[in-house]
This record gives structure tokens, C-alpha cells and sequence, in this order.
């Protein structure tokens, strides 16, 4: 009896993680919460397992907390949305200060990922390119061949191949190396894949683990745990993604500087890397870079020769004994130079605003979901001191990687709709390594951090955005309260030079605050910045209706257009990104509510026309009852933009997209009422492309 | 309604400041952050959920009485305004509790008195029942409502706009379930009557001449029973119309 006493007296986060869990799922029962038998088994599950994980740690200010806001939220799940939210992120959060307990021990970053692992595996949805590199597994072992297209589509409906990925042969931006490293968890199927790739995940935090040991970095266990388990690394943990594997490749990378055959083992690195993916090559560039320029002036020759032979004889050995599946049919011929080069005079204002976008838009900024990033230049000038050699070859890969990202995707760094920020995750060893050295001050934006981190694994459905200007995450908490908070946040696809410019600022202060070590006054500066946006969204959205975002309250039929969730695939003007509010036939309608006003109003539409000149706007609104037939300017193109035949630009296109604009009608004074919009045409439109297309609707 | 003015949220984040100010516990800190975001919700409910959270949440484990005493005025403030259904006796179990010093006292005699409050006057609700609408949408072959809803009990009542043409027929996929009996869990009204929405999954027919169907969660809160019913999609059945 003593000495189960004392076992348990030694184990203080056991004790709480099963009474927590047990309380927890009790609760959940009792009061007769949503999804009891998923959530309400998996989130008290994790917390056992946190207190597993991380026993001979108590449960801290933190996990008491978080079980007693989870207590209260859920007594109240009934008065709304907001508080079954609440229950479920203050669980999850309860397991993250278990887990970066859990990280300082033997087998630590096992032990880390234990708590989630639950979730990952479980409760993330299957999408995105996870089933693509499934279905490329499953085809090298089952068929012997790359083409995917007979693969998964007949086992599972939902995780069928687009047939844009899968019907080319083989031949797509996917290599099969990542697929091949997955591929045995095929065996227990989508479950088994997210266990391999935990592993995989698992690898490269122990990786980092030993970058930040080598430079001799205060508490290592606990920051490589922070770094896999806050975002942006923590939206794919687990997750079919080749990313994990390129950080830990660029870990190894790290590690290797400073050691006698550092080039020859960054070569090799550098050829895995772009074994994985394409995109990481110059990743593996820069650690192969900073190799060489590390060996001193005597070595720099052979080096430079040997790193030109071996990148030749990979090419070579691609286009002659491969066929050129490797490199030269994606990448290495005529006409893709020439659109690399067309694509990238067109694209060069995105490839200069994406940086600023990456760190600032509402949907996909890194700040928003890992505000630990503000302390990383803290701490980068200790790192150099500590660790030149790893950090020298972090600094270059990460330096290389990220200029490649923005110039090769300018439009595709915020990888929507799958989880957000994961291109930046070979970016994390190094973001770690700085972040370790400026842990003082720090507490509040990790705290934020791991908020938002417990907010996308008890609810994954926040990691997948789709670039339409509304954050997930926000529209949940909102959506009977209209855009709210939204419309004070930047955003790359509604951009707003003001709101921008507030928040750049308010960024640039915390960033200084950070410096200065001073994080409760970060915490103060968040907060007021936070009320301050709330209010001006209040007066911002007075009046104003984003058309695509109106409920099914203020609207009849009426689609989106484009349809498509994927911003790859709804590319829609030349000028704008955003999506618009289609009417397209005599139901579809709008319906809002105009207040009573004694003096004259007006309603200001901005649409665009109907390129067809079919379709009409009605506007009702008390005696007023007018149709307009809008302009349907057509926009003009860039003078790059052309007919490329035989490589040659043969004809120039006459118009592009049509310009949007602006109609206005006077309301007359009188009680409140409403108005209607309608669109006036044919029954049905014959064209997917026709109809009345609206953006917003101001009412004043 | 269980809305919160601005007014009342600024004088509650008053009072949770002020004890900051003489207590830096991190059970205030926590406190004041949950309020600062009620600040950023833009829904009324949401607003004063947290409100009432926060200040809750310092009642319960705040370190002083003074501490404690602004946690019950700022949570009874957040819920003063209308009538939130079954929250005041969750705010006289705190009061009761107020007066006890030790956190290992408190905290069950606070759970075992808001068990009972439950048991007695039923779960905390909103007695603003907003339907939520499924949104329809218009095509050559007929109407349809392609997406699905889920009626729970926080959000009991759905409403479907119907065309409104004598002789339309429409199927709803409707699923339910979540309960320990096979009675009904709800019901389906329109215009020429109702029918009972049963615990399966289930395509019902429903006239489509009126001018809405409203789908209701009948069943009140029971421990260890989690009504749900899943509403969607739905089609306008061909041939029917005349």
C-alpha cells in the first residue's frame, strides 16, 4: 500500500492526467455534448495520455486552467457554438505543456507526440495531396509503375486521385521517394500512413534535438518539441507531406557542418532533398553552399568541380537512363524555360508582396497562428556565436529556400486548401535554433502560440483555408455576428493599405518589445491591438456586404463563382482573387435589410457584368424597382499575355476578364425595409460563365 | 436574450482590471485575457458567454475574496441583461461558495452545487432560438439544397425555404440519433402538417407547397444523451411537378 502510495505521489502528472481525463469524459456524457463518441473519447484521451507521457511532471498553473475553463464552457455548450470551441481547444491546450515536459526525457520526442497522436491519426481529415502520395506508394509496390490513376479511387470514393494529377503518366511535380518512405504504412491504411509519417515527424524533431544540444542551447529537448508541436510544423505533424522529412534532412544537414566529409554528405543531402521534392533542391543548394564555402579557399576548386560533376551525372543519368522522369520533362526543357520566364514578369508583384502577405494575411500568415516567430531574430546573433558551423548551414538553406519559394510559387506559398504554413516547415530547424537562444520574454507569444496550436488540433477543420478572403476559424465564431473581425485583419485577397499598415505596425512594436525581453508588455500590445481592430471592424462593416459571404439568411439560391475551393483552380481575374456572388438565374435573389433613415440613402453594387449581355440587375427597394444592364468592360491584358504557338507568341488575346463596376441607386427616406436583387434574364443560365457576378453592396 | 452591451463588457473588464491590479494571480490574468476576447467577438451570445466565463472562472478559483467578489460581479453583470435560461442558479452556487478560503473546498462544493442547479432548473441555454437556414439553390432540373445541417441543442431549429408550388415533392435526408430510445427525436412542420423525425437515417417527403419546413429537435436535455439530428441533403423529387 506505502509504496503505491509513493508511486503515485512521484507521478503528480499522471495522477491529473487520469483525473482530468476522467472528469473530462465524464463531463462530456453527462451533459450531453456534441460528438461524444469521437471527441468526446479522443480529446480526454489525449490528456491521459499527456499525463502518461509526461507522469513525474504536475499538471501546473496551465493544465489547471484549462480544466477549469473546459468545466465552464462546458456547463454553458448550450448558449452556443463559441463555448463547445472553447471546451475542446482548453483540452487540447491542457497537453501541451505535458508535452514539452515529456520531450526532456528518454525517447523524448516519442513521448511528446504521444498525446496528439490520437488526433492525428484519427480525426485529420485525409486530403489534399496525402492520397496522391498513398495512391504513388501503393502503385510502385502493387503495379510497379507511377501511374496512379487505378489506385485508392476504387478502395475509398473520398480519397480518389484527380484525374489532373493522376492522368499523366506518371510523369507530375510528385517524386516518388517520399511516397516509397510511407509506403509501408499502406499495410493498416490511412492510419498506418499517419503513423509512418509521425515517425518520420518524430525523426526530425530528434534531429533538431541534436542541432540545438550541439550548439549547446538552453533547455534543446523542450524548444525541438516546441518547434514540432507549435504551427506552423504542428498543421502537418503526422500528415502525408514530404516536409517533416525535408526539415530533418536539413537538420542533418546542420549537423554534419563542422565534421571532416561535410560536402560529400551535403551532396548527398542536397540529392535526397531533391529526391523528395523539386522545390526543396535549393534547400539542399544552400547546405551544399555553405559546405563548401566552410572548407576553406584550398578546398573550394575540387569542391565546386565536384559539386558540378555530381549534379551533371544526375541530369545525365535523368535523361538517359530514366527517360527523363527525374528533372528534364518537368522542369529542364524549352518551353518550360520560356514560361518560367513569362510566368515570371507576370507574377512579379506577387513574388515581392508574397513575403509580406506570408507573415501578415488573416488566412496564411505565420504570425497569426505561430507568434513564437517574433523571437526568432532574438536569438539568431547567439546561435552564430554558439554554433557558426550549423548555423551557417541552416542560415543558407533556409535563405535559399525561402527566395526559391517565393520566385518558383509567388502564387501558391500559402498552400491552401491544404494545412497552412507548411511550406515554411523545412524552415523550422532553423527558426528553432535562433528561437532557443531568446527564451527569456517569450512566454506570452508562446503561450499564444500553443493556443492557436491547440485550436488546429482539436479543431482541424481551422488548418484548411482557401485563400477566399474569410478566415476559417473566424467565420466559425462570427457567422451569426456577420464578417466581424475579418474586415479589420489584412488579407492578400481583400487588401486594405490601411489595415495592413496598422498591423505591420503593431507587429514592428511587438518585435522591438520582444528584443527588449519585455513579454508581458507584448501581451498588453496584442490584447489592446486585438479591441482596437474589434471596434474599427464594427464601424468598418456598418453597412457593408461582402456578397460572397452573406448567409443563407440574405440570400436565395445564388452560387459562388468560381465553385471551386481550391485556389489553384479559381484563378478568376487578371486583377483580383476574390471570389464573387453569383446570380444566374430568375430565383436567385439577395435580400438585405435597410434601416429606416428621414433622409435620402444610397446602395452602391460593385459586380461584374454578364459577359454574355444576357442577364440583368433588378433592384427592389420600396418604390424603387429598376433593372440595370451593366456596362461588361472587358479588361485589358498585359501585353505578355498571348497565343504561344511552337514556343512563339503567334497572336495577341484582344480582352481578358471583365473590369468590375460600381452601380449606385438612391433610396428614398421612409420606415425600414428591404432590398432586392435580382438577376433578369433567361430561366437558367446556358453558360457557366454567365450571369451577374456581385462583390459588395454598401448601404448608406 | 442573453446579448451584452458594450457597456457592460467594458465595466466587467473594469472590474476584472482592477482586481488584476491588486491580485496578480494567474487565475485574474486568465480571466482578463478570456474577457478581453469576449471584446473581440462580434456575436452577442458568444460576447456573453465569455463574459460570464470569465468571471466565472475567477469565482471559482480566484486566491482572494476580493479577487473572487469582482469575478461574481463581473459574471452577474455579464448576465443581467435579458433572461438567460438557468444561469442564475449557477451564479447563486458561486455566491454560496464565495466565502470559502480553501481552493480544495471550493472547487467541489462549487461542482456539487452546480450539479444540483442543473439537476433542478436544467442546463444553461439562450431563449433566443435562432433557426439556422439550409441554403437552397436553383438549377434546370429543379431546386435542391445540396448541403447538410446538424440540429443540436444548442441550435435546435432549422428552417427550408420550399418553392412553394402546389404539387412539388421534396426528399430530405434526414439522420438522427444520440439517444437511449427509439421515440422521436423531432419533428418536420410545414404548412399541411407534421411528421416525426425517428432515430435512423431516413428519406422523408415533404410537400413543398408551403412556404417553409421548419425541422425542431424536440427532446430537452437528459444526462448521457446527446440528440442530434443531421438535415440534408435535399431534392425536389422528378415528375411531380404538374
Amino acid at each position: 500500500m506505502r509504496s503505491a502510495i509513493r508511486f503515485l505521489r512521484a507521478r503528480p502528472g499522471l495522477i491529473f492526467g487520469m483525473a482530468a481525463s476522467i472528469w473530462a469524459f465524464a463531463l462530456w456524457r453527462l451533459l450531453g455534448m456534441p460528438s461524444p463518441g469521437i471527441e468526446g473519447r479522443l480529446l480526454p484521451l489525449c490528456v491521459l495520455l499527456a499525463g502518461v507521457a509526461s507522469p513525474s511532471r504536475g499538471p501546473g498553473r496551465a493544465g489547471q486552467v484549462c480544466i477549469a475553463v473546459f468545466t465552464i464552457a462546458s456547463l454553458l455548450w448550450q448558449v452556443g457554438g463559441l463555448a463547445f470551441v472553447i471546451c475542446r481547444v482548453s483540452l487540447a491546450a491542457c497537453c501541451i505543456p505535458s508535452c514539452i515536459s515529456a520531450a526532456r526525457g528518454r525517447f523524448g520526442m516519442a513521448r511528446a507526440l504521444l498525446p496528439f497522436a490520437p488526433i492525428i491519426i484519427l480525426m485529420v481529415p485525409f486530403t489534399g495531396d496525402e492520397p496522391y502520395n498513398a495512391a504513388l506508394g501503393e502503385s510502385i509496390w502493387v503495379d510497379g509503375d507511377l501511374n496512379t490513376t487505378n489506385n485508392l479511387r476504387q478502395l475509398d470514393p473520398n480519397s480518389a486521385v484527380e484525374p489532373e494529377h493522376g492522368d499523366l503518366g506518371g510523369i507530375s511535380h510528385h517524386l516518388p521517394l517520399f511516397a516509397l518512405l510511407i509506403s509501408p504504412g499502406l499495410l493498416l491504411g490511412s492510419a498506418g500512413i499517419r503513423i509512418l509519417c509521425l515517425i518520420v515527424s518524430g525523426i526530425s524533431g530528434l534531429l533538431i534535438l541534436k542541432v540545438l544540444a550541439k550548439a549547446h542551447a538552453p533547455d534543446p529537448g523542450g524548444w525541438a518539441a516546441l518547434g514540432m508541436l507549435l504551427l506552423p510544423g504542428a498543421g502537418i505533424l503526422g500528415l502525408a507531406y514530404p516536409d517533416w522529412a525535408a526539415a530533418g534532412l536539413v537538420a542533418a544537414g546542420a549537423l554534419a557542418a563542422g565534421k571532416r566529409r561535410r560536402i560529400a554528405v551535403s551532396l548527398i543531402l542536397a540529392l535526397a532533398l531533391t529526391a523528395l521534392k523539386t522545390r526543396y533542391a535549393p534547400a539542399g543548394a544552400g547546405l551544399v553552399a555553405a559546405a563548401v564555402l566552410s572548407s576553406g579557399r584550398k578546398k573550394l576548386v575540387p569542391a565546386v568541380l565536384l559539386t558540378v560533376a555530381a549534379v551533371t551525372a544526375v541530369l545525365v543519368a535523368d535523361r538517359f537512363a530514366l527517360g527523363g522522369r527525374l528533372f528534364w520533362i518537368r522542369y529542364g526543357n524549352l518551353e518550360f524555360l520560356r514560361t518560367l520566364l513569362y510566368r515570371t514578369a507576370a507574377e512579379a508583384g506577387m513574388m515581392i508582396s508574397a513575403p509580406f502577405w506570408a507573415l501578415f494575411d488573416s488566412e496564411a500568415g505565420l504570425l497569426w497562428r505561430a507568434p513564437w516567430l517574433l523571437v526568432v531574430p532574438a536569438g539568431a546573433a547567439a546561435f552564430r556565436r554558439r554554433a557558426p558551423e550549423a548555423f551557417r548551414a541552416l542560415a543558407w538553406a533556409s535563405a535559399l529556400y525561402t527566395i526559391a519559394l517565393f520566385v518558383w510559387l509567388p502564387d501558391f506559398w500559402h498552400s491552401s486548401p491544404t494545412p497552412t504554413g507548411r511550406l515554411f516547415v523545412p524552415l523550422i530547424p532553423f527558426l528553432v535554433g535562433c528561437a532557443a537562444f531568446a527564451a527569456r520574454g517569450s512566454r506570452p507569444v508562446l503561450a499564444l502560440s500553443a493556443v492557436a496550436t491547440a485550436l488546429s488540433m482539436a479543431i482541424p477543420a481551422v488548418r484548411f483555408n482557401h485563400m477566399d478572403g474569410t478566415d476559417v476559424f473566424i467565420s466559425m465564431v462570427a457567422r451569426l455576428g456577420g464578417p466581424g473581425l475579418q474586415a479589420a485583419l489584412p488579407s492578400s485577397v481583400r487588401p486594405d493599405a490601411l489595415v495592413a499598415l496598422a498591423w505591420l505596425g503593431v507587429a514592428a512594436a511587438a518585435f522591438v518589445l520582444v528584443q527588449r525581453r519585455n513579454g508581458r508588455a507584448v501581451a498588453y500590445l496584442l490584447a489592446a491591438a486585438f479591441m482596437a481592430a474589434s471596434f474599427a471592424s464594427r464601424a468598418m462593416t456598418a453597412g457593408v456586404y461582402e456578397a460572397e459571404d452573406l448567409a443563407a439568411d440574405f440570400r436565395i439560391g445564388c452560387g459562388l463563382y468560381p465553385e471551386s475551393d481550391d485556389p489553384m483552380l479559381r484563378n478568376a481575374w487578371t486583377d483580383s482573387r476574390e471570389r464573387l456572388l453569383r446570380l444566374s438565374n430568375g430565383m436567385d435573389a439577395v435580400i438585405l435589410p435597410v434601416p429606416a433613415t428621414d433622409a435620402w440613402g444610397t446602395a452602391s453594387i460593385t459586380l461584374r457584368g454578364d459577359p454574355s449581355g444576357d442577364f440583368g440587375l433588378r433592384i427592389t427597394c420600396g418604390s424603387v424597382d429598376t433593372l440595370v444592364h451593366p456596362l461588361a468592360v472587358p479588361a485589358p491584358l498585359p501585353p505578355w499575355v498571348g497565343e504561344v504557338r511552337g514556343g512563339r507568341v503567334v497572336r495577341r488575346v484582344a480582352a481578358g476578364d471583365l473590369l468590375e463596376e460600381t452601380v449606385e441607386v438612391e433610396l428614398e427616406p421612409g420606415p425600414g425595409r428591404t432590398l432586392l436583387l435580382r438577376a433578369d434574364g433567361p430561366p437558367f443560365a446556358t453558360d457557366p460563365d454567365q450571369g451577374i457576378f456581385l462583390d459588395r453592396i454598401v448601404l448608406r | 436574450m442573453f446579448g451584452i452591451s458594450a457597456g457592460t463588457l467594458s465595466a466587467s473588464l473594469g472590474i476584472l482590471a482592477a482586481a488584476l491590479t491588486f491580485c496578480r494571480s494567474p487565475w485574474t490574468a486568465a480571466a482578463v485575457s478570456i474577457l478581453a476576447v469576449a471584446a473581440m467577438c462580434s456575436e452577442v451570445t458568444g460576447r456573453a458567454l465569455l463574459a460570464f466565463s470569465a468571471g466565472l472562472l475567477m469565482t471559482l478559483a480566484g486566491e482572494g475574496f476580493p479577487e473572487r467578489a469582482c469575478g461574481l460581479v463581473a459574471a452577474a453583470l455579464s448576465a443581467q441583461e435579458g433572461s438567460p435560461v438557468g444561469v442564475v442558479p449557477l451564479l447563486v452556487a458561486a455566491l454560496a461558495c464565495l466565502p470559502v478560503r480553501g481552493r480544495a473546498v471550493r472547487i467541489p462544493l462549487m461542482a456539487a452545487l452546480a450539479a444540483a442547479a442543473i439537476a433542478l432548473f436544467g442546463m444553461p441555454g439562450s431563449d433566443r432560438q435562432v433557426e439556422g437556414i439550409l441554403p437552397e439553390r436553383f438549377g434546370p432540373a429543379g431546386e435542391e439544397w445540396p448541403g447538410t445541417m446538424n440540429l443540436d441543442l444548442s441550435s435546435p431549429r432549422l428552417l427550408m425555404r420550399l418553392p412553394g408550388i402546389i404539387g412539388t415533392e421534396i426528399g430530405v435526408v434526414v439522420e438522427g440519433g444520440g439517444v437511449l430510445d427509439s421515440l422521436p427525436l423531432g419533428m418536420i412542420m410545414t404548412d399541411c402538417g407534421a411528421m416525426p423525425v425517428m432515430p435512423g437515417r431516413d428519406t422523408l417527403l415533404v410537400d413543398g407547397s408551403g412556404d417553409f419546413a421548419e425541422f425542431i429537435l424536440l427532446r430537452p436535455f437528459e444526462p448521457l444523451e446527446h440528440p442530434v439530428i443531421h438535415v440534408g441533403p435535399a431534392y425536389c423529387l422528378p415528375g411531380v411537378l404538374e
